[in-house]
C-alpha cells in the first residue's frame, strides 16, 4: 500500500467544493491519468498511471461515500485497489482540502512518483472546478448567509459588528461630500456602482468628531449610527416607526467624511 | 507551573463601544504620518471576560510592529493602524488581538 498525501486551499464557498465533490463521475472524469469513465453498471474509470517506460493501465470501479467533512472516492480494479479520501476544512472565510491517495496493487513500489503527481493535480483540478463553479449558484448561496448575519447587526451592540465585519471584506473607500439629501444621497450614488444588496458603509470625518455606520439591505435601512461630539443616535429598524427615524438620522447626515464600503462574503 | 487566568480575561464581549474611544483618537491617526506609522496603544480591563474599560493613545513608530500581552486583568496592546483600513479594519484587528492575547 502505498499513500500520498496533498492539501489545498480553496478560495470558494464550502457549498461549491461540495457540490463538485458529490458529483463524482464528473469530478473523477476531471482526475488527470484517466482514460475513459463508463457509467454503465455503476461508475467505472480507466486510469493509466505511466512510470519510465510503463503504463499502468486498469478500470476501477468507484464507489462514493460522504459524510459531513470527508469525501472518498473507493476504486477496485481487476489489478489493483486505489482510494482517495478527501477532508474538508473551514475557518472562517478559508476552506482547505486535505487529499489522501492510497494505492495497492501492481507497479506499488514504482509509483510513488507518479502517485503523488496524481494527488496533487487532483487537488487542483477540485480547486478550479470549485472557483469556476456557475456565478449563478454562489450567488444564491451568498443571498442566504448574508441575510442571515446581517439582520443581526445591531450598532449599540459592538459583536454584533464583529461578526458581521470578519466575514466581510472592504471594497470601496474614498472621500465623498454629503449635501443636501445626507446620506441618502450617497447610498443611492453607491448603489449605482456595487450590485451587492447589503451594504455596510461607514464615514467619519478627519478630525474623527463625527461619524457614521449604516448597514444598507436594498433600499431599505436595516440600522444605523450617527455619532457627533452632542452625542449619538443609533437605530435598530424593526418597525414602520424605527424605519422613520432611521430615515431622519441618515437625511440629516451633512459634510465631508472619508467613506468605507464593506458587504459580506460567503463562507460562516 | 503556569497558571491561567482565562476565565477572568477570555475575550467575550465589550461593556463599552469601542468605536467611541477609537473616534476620539482618529485624527491623531489621519494626521501628520510622515514621521512613522501610526500605532494604536493602550490597556483593555476586563472584568469577567467583558472589556469595561478601555484607554487608546495614538504613537507613530517607525517600523510596523504588534505586540500584545496580559497582566491581570488587564491586556496591553500596541496594533498598526492603518488609515486606509478605516475604523472598522482597526476594531477588528483589536478585537482579534483582545482574543489572541495570552
Amino acid at each position: 500500500m502505498k499513500r500520498k498525501s496533498s492539501s489545498i486551499s480553496i478560495n470558494a464557498p464550502k457549498e461549491a467544493v461540495e457540490s463538485v465533490l458529490n458529483d463524482a463521475p464528473s469530478f473523477i472524469t476531471n482526475w488527470p491519468y484517466v482514460v475513459r469513465v463508463s457509467m454503465k453498471e455503476g461508475l467505472k474509470a480507466e486510469i493509466m498511471m505511466p512510470r519510465f517506460l510503463f503504463r499502468f493501465r486498469d478500470v476501477y470501479r468507484f464507489d462514493h461515500h460522504a459524510d459531513y467533512n470527508s469525501h472518498i472516492y473507493d476504486g477496485r480494479g481487476a489489478k489493483g485497489h486505489v482510494a482517495l479520501v478527501v477532508t474538508l476544512k473551514e475557518w472562517q472565510k478559508e476552506i482547505s482540502a486535505v487529499l489522501e491517495l492510497s494505492y495497492k496493487g501492481k507497479g506499488e513500489f514504482w509509483l510513488g512518483k507518479t502517485l503523488q503527481n496524481f494527488v496533487e493535480s487532483i487537488g487542483s483540478v477540485l480547486k478550479e472546478l470549485a472557483e469556476n463553479r456557475p456565478v449563478q449558484e454562489q450567488i444564491q448561496t451568498y443571498s442566504r448567509v448574508r441575510g442571515g448575519t446581517a439582520v443581526n447587526v445591531d450598532f449599540a451592540d459592538p459583536m454584533s459588528v464583529a461578526n458581521f465585519l470578519s466575514k466581510s471584506r472592504m471594497i470601496h473607500s474614498g472621500l465623498h461630500i454629503l449635501g443636501e439629501e445626507g446620506l441618502l444621497g450617497l447610498a443611492s450614488e453607491l448603489r449605482a456602482t456595487m450590485p451587492d444588496r447589503i451594504l455596510y458603509v461607514s464615514g467619519i470625518t478627519s478630525d474623527g468628531t463625527s461619524s457614521f455606520k449604516v448597514l444598507l439591505d436594498g433600499s431599505r435601512v436595516l440600522a444605523i449610527e450617527h455619532r457627533t461630539q452632542e452625542g449619538v443616535k443609533a437605530v435598530k429598524v424593526e418597525n414602520d416607526e424605527d424605519a422613520k427615524v432611521a430615515f431622519d438620522v441618515a437625511a440629516g447626515i451633512r459634510g465631508a467624511y472619508m467613506v468605507n464600503v464593506w458587504v459580506p462574503v460567503g463562507g460562516v | 507551573m503556569l497558571i491561567k487566568n482565562d476565565k477572568t480575561t477570555a475575550f467575550k464581549s465589550w461593556r463599552l463601544d469601542p468605536f467611541e474611544e477609537l473616534q476620539r483618537v482618529w485624527g491623531a491617526i489621519t494626521g501628520d504620518t510622515s514621521l512613522g506609522i501610526p500605532h494604536i496603544v493602550g490597556r483593555a480591563s476586563f472584568v469577567g471576560g467583558n472589556v469595561s474599560g478601555l484607554e487608546i493613545k495614538v504613537v507613530l513608530h517607525t517600523e510596523e510592529g504588534e505586540l500584545v500581552f496580559k497582566d491581570g486583568n488587564d491586556v496591553y496592546f500596541i496594533i498598526p493602524a492603518n488609515p486606509q483600513d478605516g475604523l472598522e479594519g482597526i476594531y477588528m484587528k483589536l478585537n482579534n488581538a483582545l482574543r489572541n492575547a495570552r
